[in-house]
Order: C-alpha cells, then sequence, then structure tokens
C-alpha cells in the first residue's frame, strides 16, 4: 500500500455556528471565486486543519473557533479537530470514525494529541504518519518531522517567495528541508530514519554519560587518592582484618576483668549506641522491602511488556486474517447464545449496525495505536524503576556498612569496661571506632568507583555504538544514490513537461532543456540557472509546475511517499493572464483524469476556466467579497 | 464504537482463523476438527498445558518447553474447562468462514477432518503464519506431533487427559 490521504469533508464552526462547511471529493477540488472573497482563508483552514503550524491568520478567520476534518488514509477514516489560534503549536483531537459519528459522539471518545512529540505517547503527527503510511522520521538537524513540516511542501502558499520549494518559514534548517524532501520522494526509506533517531537517542545518552563520568571523576578526585576499586576493596579488607584483631584484644580484656558496675557516661553511651542502631535497622529494613517492591514492579512490568509485544503480534496477524477475508458471521450471540438471525451483507452480522467503508481500517489503527502507546510507556517507564533500583541497591550497601558499625558499637558497650584495664579498653575501642569511621567511608568510595567503572563502561558502550549507527547510516546514505537519482530525474521530467505545456505566447522561459532542484536549498533552476530574472507571473508557474511534477511522479511511481496530495492557493498569482492560468489549470484536472492511482488536488483561483466550472471539480458556491466563503 | 478499544486475541475470530492456519500448516495433514480445537486453546494459552494429564515420556519434552505455569503467567486463566467453552464461540465462527471461504477440503471434512486447502489461504497470511511457527517452532512441533498424537477417543482420550466436557458433534 502507498502513502496516501484526502479531504472528504471540511467544516469550520464557531460554537454550534456553521461557517463552512463542505465535502471534497478524490481527484481535483477547485474552490473558486474573486479576489478578497476568503479562498486563502479555506486554504489556511485546510493547512491548519491537518496540522500546519499556523499563527497569522487572515482577518476573516478571526471568527471561526475550530476546524473540523474528515480524512481518508491509507489505514481508515479519521476524523481531526484543532481550535482555530494564534498561539503555535496546537494540538488536536482524532476521532476513529466519521465526522458525523464524531459529532454525536461525547467528548471522551476524541483523543487529543500534543504538537510536539511528548516524553511518553505520541504527537498528532506520529498517528497520522501512522495512519497515512509514512515511516516515523527526524532530520538530520535533530528536529523531528511533523505534519506541519511535511505540509509546508504540499502547500504551495501566496505568501512564500515564488522561488523557494518549501512554504517560507522564520526557523529552517536545510537538514529538515532535506529530510522531508527524501521522505516524500521516498529516498529515505524506513531503515535510515530509524537509524538516525537511533542515533539522535544514542548521542544523547553518550553525551550524558561523559557528563555522568566526568562529574562522578571530579568527586572522587576530591578524596585525593587512587579511585580504582580494586585499591579501595584491597583498603576495605586492610582494614577489616585490623579491626578484628582489635576486637579480639578487647575481648581478651573484657574477659579477664569481673567488674561489673557501669558509669554514667558509659549509660550514655550505650543508649546512643543502641538509637544508632536502631536507626541503621531501620533504614536497612525500609530500603530492603522498597527494594522487594521495586523488584516485584520491575518483574511485573517486565511480564506486562512481554505481554503487550505478545498482543501487537497477535493483533497484526488477526488484523492481516481479517483484511485478507473479510468479515465473518456469527451464527450466535456471544453475550446471550441466542441464535443470530442472517442480516444485510451491508450491515454487521452480529448487531445489524450498517457498515462505514473505511470504519474498520480506523478501528484497526486505533486499536494498535494503543496497543503501541501502552508499549512504549510501559518500556520508558521500566526504564525508570530499573535506575531507581540500582540506586537503591547502592544505598542499602551504604546503609548495611553503618549497621555493622552501629552493631559493634553496641556489643562493645555491652561488655562494659570499667577494670582497671578501662584505659586500655577505651583506647583499643577508640580505635576500633576511627577503622569503623574509615571503612565507611571507604565503602562509600567504592560505591562512587563502582559508578565510575559503570559510567565508563557505558561511555564506551555508547560511543561504539555511536560509530556502528554512523557507519550504518552512510551505508544505507550509499545505497540509497540510485533511487534519489531517479525519484528526482523523474520529478524533474514531469515538472519540464508541465513547462513545456506553459502558453508559449506568455513564456519567458525560452527553450526548457533540464529542470534542476535542491530540497535542502530550497531553489529550482531552469537549465542551472537558480536565479531567473524572469516575469513573476512566469515564477508562479515555475513554482506551480513544480509542485505539480513532484504530485505526477509519486501518481507515476510507488515508491513515493508523497501522500498523493497537493493544494495550491491561488493558480494566477502576481498578475497571471486569464488564458495562462486556465491553461495550467486544465493541466492539473488531466494529470488528475491520467492518473489511476487515488489522488486529490485543491486549488484554489479568481479564473476558473469556463468548462471547469462542474460540480464534479468544484466544492462550494462561487464566492465574492459580497458573499465570502465563511458565513 | 470508537471508544470501546479492549482487545483479547482469544476473543477474536480472526485472530482464531489465524491459529487454525498455523495448526494446519504444521501438521500438513487432515487432523480431526476436535483436535484442530483443541490444538487451537494449547496455542492460544500454551500453559494450559500444564493442566494436561500427560504420558510420562511427553510430560519430559513438554518439561524442555519451559512454558510458565497458569500460576506464573501474566495472564490469569480460570479453568480450562472455562476457556473451551468460551474459546468454542470464536472456534465455530472461524471454522465456518473456513469452510466457507473453501479453505478446508471438503471432503475431508464430511468425515469430520480439517485439512488445508493452501491453494485458497491468501499468501499473506500463509507467510505469516509460517514465520510465526517458525518462531515458535519447539511449541508448534510439542502440539502437532506430541499432542496430536493422543487418541481422541476411549479412557486415555485428549479430552478426557485435559479436563474437557465431552461434547457432541460440533458444526
Amino acid at each position: 500500500m502507498i502513502a496516501f490521504f484526502r479531504i472528504e469533508r471540511m467544516l469550520v464552526s464557531r460554537g454550534s455556528h456553521v461557517l463552512y462547511d463542505e465535502v471534497f471529493h478524490a481527484g481535483v477540488n477547485i474552490i473558486h471565486g474573486s479576489n478578497g472573497a476568503g479562498k486563502s482563508t479555506i486554504a489556511d483552514f485546510i493547512f491548519f486543519g491537518l496540522g500546519g503550524d499556523l499563527k497569522d491568520w487572515k482577518a476573516s478567520a478571526s471568527r471561526a473557533e475550530q476546524v473540523s476534518i474528515q480524512l481518508i488514509t491509507k489505514s481508515g477514516i479519521l476524523s481531526l479537530r484543532r481550535d482555530v489560534s494564534t498561539d503555535g503549536g496546537r494540538p488536536m483531537s482524532i476521532y476513529f470514525g466519521t465526522l458525523d459519528e464524531a459529532l454525536s459522539s461525547p467528548n471522551e471518545s476524541w483523543q487529543t494529541l500534543p504538537y510536539r512529540r511528548p516524553d511518553h505517547g505520541y504527537s498528532f503527527s506520529q498517528v497520522l504518519f501512522n495512519a497515512i503510511g509514512l515511516p516515523e522520521s527526524i532530520s538530520d538537524g535533530g528536529s523531528n518531522i511533523t505534519m506541519h513540516q511535511l505540509l509546508r511542501l504540499l502547500y504551495v502558499d501566496q505568501l512564500t517567495p515564488v522561488q523557494r520549494i518549501f512554504r517560507v518559514e522564520n526557523f529552517d534548517t536545510w537538514q529538515t528541508r532535506q529530510a522531508v524532501g527524501d521522505l516524500l520522494s521516498g529516498v529515505g526509506g524506513y531503515d535510515l530514519y530509524e537509524k538516525q533517531i537511533a542515533l539522535r537517542e544514542t548521542e544523547k545518552l553518550y553525551a550524558a554519560a561523559v557528563m555522568e563520568y566526568r562529574s562522578l571523576v571530579v568527586v572522587a578526585s576530591g578524596y585525593g587518592e587512587n579511585i580504582l576499586s580494586e585499591h579501595i576493596s584491597a583498603a576495605i579488607e586492610k582494614a577489616s582484618k585490623e579491626r578484628t584483631g582489635l576486637l579480639s584484644l578487647i575481648d581478651e580484656l573484657v574477659s579477664a576483668s569481673e567488674e561489673k558496675s557501669e558509669r554514667a557516661d558509659l549509660k550514655k553511651i550505650r543508649s546512643d549506641a543502641i538509637k544508632e542502631y536502631n536507626r541503621a535497622r531501620r533504614a536497612v529494613a525500609h530500603l530492603t522491602n522498597e527494594i522487594e517492591v521495586l523488584e516485584y514492579e520491575i518483574s511485573d512490568a517486565e511480564d506486562f511488556i512481554k505481554h503487550l509485544g505478545q498482543s501487537l503480534s497477535d493483533f497484526d496477524n488477526a488484523s492481516t486474517t481479517f483484511f485478507a477475508l473479510g468479515h465473518l458471521a456469527f451464527e450466535y450471540c456471544p453475550s446471550c447464545f441466542a441464535p443470530v438471525t442472517p442480516k444485510d451483507e451491508a450491515h454487521c452480522q452480529l448487531c445489524d449496525t450498517k457498515r462505514v467503508d473505511g470504519a474498520d481500517d480506523s478501528r484497526a489503527l486505533a486499536v494498535r495505536l494503543d496497543l503501541q502507546m501502552q508499549l512504549k510507556e510501559s518500556e520508558s517507564l521500566q526504564v525508570d524503576r530499573l535506575k531507581e533500583l540500582s540506586q537503591k541497591q547502592s544505598a542499602l550497601r551504604v546503609a548495611r556498612q553503618v549497621l555493622r558499625r552501629a552493631s559493634s558499637t553496641i556489643e562493645l558497650g555491652q561488655s562494659g569496661t570499667v577494670t582497671g584495664r578501662e584505659s586500655a579498653i577505651a583506647e583499643l575501642s577508640r580505635k576500633v571506632g576511627f577503622i569503623d569511621s574509615q571503612l565507611e567511608s571507604l565503602h562509600k568510595r567504592l560505591e562512587l568507583a563502582k559508578k565510575i567503572q559503570a559510567a565508563s563502561d557505558a561511555k564506551e558502550d555508547l560511543s561504539a555504538r555511536v560509530t556502528r549507527l554512523k557507519a550504518e547510516i552512510e551505508a544505507i546514505l550509499r545505497a540509497q544514490g540510485k533511487r534519489k537519482l531517479e525519484a528526482y530525474t523523474l520529478i524533474s521530467n514531469e515538472t519540464k513537461a508541465f513547462l513545456d505545456q506553459d502558453l508559449q505566447e506568455h513564456s519567458d522561459f525560452g527553450e526548457v532543456e533540464n529542470v534542476s532542484f535542491e530540497f535542502s536549498g530550497d531553489w529550482i533552476a531552469i537549465n542551472g540557472e537558480k536565479n531567473r530574472a524572469g516575469s513573476a507571473s512566469g515564477m508562479v508557474i515555475l513554482k506551480n509546475s513544480f509542485a505539480a511534477g513532484l504530485l505526477s511522479a509519486s501518481l507515476l511511481d510507488k515508491r513515493f511517499n508523497l501522500p498523493r496530495w497537493m493544494l495550491f492557493d491561488n493558480v494566477e498569482d502576481k498578475g497571471m493572464v486569464e488564458e495562462r492560468s486556465w491553461n495550467f489549470q486544465r493541466l492539473l484536472v488531466n494529470l488528475s483524469k491520467r492518473s489511476k492511482t487515488p489522488h486529490q488536488i485543491i486549488y484554489t483561483t479568481s479564473k476558473i476556466a469556463p468548462e471547469l466550472d462542474q460540480p464534479d471539480l468544484v466544492v462550494g458556491r462561487q464566492y465574492q467579497r459580497a458573499a465570502r466563503s465563511l458565513n | 464504537m470508537a471508544d470501546l478499544r479492549v482487545w483479547y486475541a482469544s476473543r477474536d475470530p480472526y485472530h482464531c482463523i489465524f491459529r487454525m492456519v498455523r495448526l494446519m500448516t504444521a501438521k500438513d495433514e487432515p487432523m480431526p476438527l476436535e483436535q484442530l480445537r483443541i490444538l487451537d486453546m494449547f496455542l492460544m494459552f500454551p500453559p494450559l498445558l500444564h493442566r494436561l494429564s500427560l504420558p510420562a515420556n511427553m510430560k519430559e519434552r513438554f518439561r524442555a518447553l519451559g512454558i510458565p505455569t497458569p500460576a506464573n503467567s501474566f495472564v490469569r486463566l480460570p479453568g480450562t474447562a472455562s476457556v473451551w467453552q468460551e474459546l468454542q464461540l470464536y472456534q465455530t465462527t472461524a471454522l465456518k468462514r473456513l469452510t466457507g471461504l473453501g479453505l478446508l477440503k471438503r471432503d475431508a471434512l464430511r468425515d469430520r477432518y480439517a485439512s488445508l486447502e493452501k491453494s485458497m489461504v491468501p499468501a499473506e497470511i500463509m507467510k505469516q503464519a509460517v514465520e510465526q511457527n517458525t518462531a515458535d517452532k519447539v511449541l508448534v512441533a510439542f502440539l502437532v506431533e506430541d499432542v496430536a498424537s493422543l487418541p481422541l477417543t476411549g479412557r486415555d482420550s485428549l479430552t478426557k487427559r485435559a479436563g474437557l466436557p465431552s461434547r457432541g458433534p460440533i458444526a
């Protein structure tokens, strides 16, 4: 299946008041009317309704509150809804079904998705890409390719300077343009984008790992000693041995002592030690408990992730079977087991609801997206949990050391030391205490050393992954060379064909030998001349011909990802004479009639070619200043 | 209906068709309809195999599969008979569809045997079925070779071993 979408209906409203409600058809759709009648406003609503980012609205659009579009995609029917606003990055609400169904459904059955890709879940562009049949993509520059970026190439507006390919934008990078151009021309395959996403993520992780490694080393160097874990372990072992030796000396001295009375200060030491011991014990118990709960959660989530993965694969299998075999009939009702009476062929054999074309696809898409979204979210939560577990485990190791120290202090206290050997024992105890504190700090440093080791390993691992991904991307790019040449040649030839058919008496192109272009550079050239100083109307023809050439190429070659859709606002911009505009309009209609691939072309004009003013081509009425497009 | 999006493979007759195609492809010879249904239940819920009383030699091969027990599975399963009862609805629908579309050989069906008319299976289903069978090679082999070798009638029948209610002929 090839990438595809088509607008079936657009509704512009203010509260319950309908400002515009028209049905669009397959093939050519002409919106016509005199200048200033609101044609461009309609084009803007289409652009915005499909996900374009639009802040500068025309004055006449200010009455509108909502734009809703019924869209047919490769994966089924969707209804899209956006609130008109002068703020950028507006979210979109999506309903998986027709607009009529959507409007009669409660608000909760719409799903609102953000403009930008959130940490968990999807942006509306991702959902629409999925529905249209486009791979999820990023540009080399790092920003995601959104519906807005896509529409910049699919909407030929009036504000953009005529020598540009993309709709003009303030913040624009050549990488984004290149990625969009390649994506729509079918040059960038899914592999490349997956790898680019992975590379971008890995590079981010690598940068974070380097930062973490550096900051850990800085902390460790504060100790001014060796940070290698084997050295610290050796120091711990040495100190522990010394401590055991000291303890046995104390034991010897204590067992020789017979005095039992206690002094007040000793009593205090004992009670402090018990307090300390209880605190440490509670900390260990608390951490152990938390770790246990966390481990349980992790294993449960692991099972859930596996289950979701399995469900997704099962769903794909069921979906393949459904689309290959078609609807099936139930003999008995799955709820009450009563025999089901046969229904009309076009109705559900169980509940008798009339089937809507594409509705099954919409439901399938919705279920699939739900499963995917749950999976993605669960996976990202799992990463957080694993991180938390590792932090808690290292805190537990330190807490256990504190507990050991506290318990040995108690042991000493209980032995009592008030004999003649009192001072010797006190001195030994002091040494044990010193070693204990040393051990505690050594354990902390050991934790740090382990973290440094882990960070260093992670850093190296990530660096290797970055290198590998870069090499793989390089290889894909090399392999794409051939496809790129084919796609670009086809676009050039199709554009040239449109230019060759321009009305010669009005044309100042001369002999067009070749048309070249660059998505990244955002330019089109005739015979290698990038900055042609031709007539303004000639440049409009060039710009429109390029868009038409691009669409035409996608209709001829299935490998194009362009969704077989193009929107031209005012085909006779910049004072073009009527005949020349008519000629271009006829070329568009011919292109549409010739093509067997489903597609949609929407254009606005103030000079409709007389024979094209037919109900199957025109959308809505003829708009005039006195009777503008919005009611 | 757009808001109802809970989906279970076990309650989807299309998934049932897919499982049945998998089993028949793996077996590659006619099998009794009843056996196909039982194998389908185990393919859908492999942990239920733990509740199947198996001869000693087979038990050993089953243990090697390392399938989690029903108690340790993520999806909590009721008794085998309940699962069987619920699946029956979808299995019957699936079998009817397979028959109606000519995916089951008619002469085999007369003897209550299921045999796949391979030429009638859409290529994409076949491809996916073979892929899944390759991925679950060991389980599928255990089902179509070991479990399928158990008799369907008599004191030691598969139905009895699985603890399933005995039924009259199904559709």
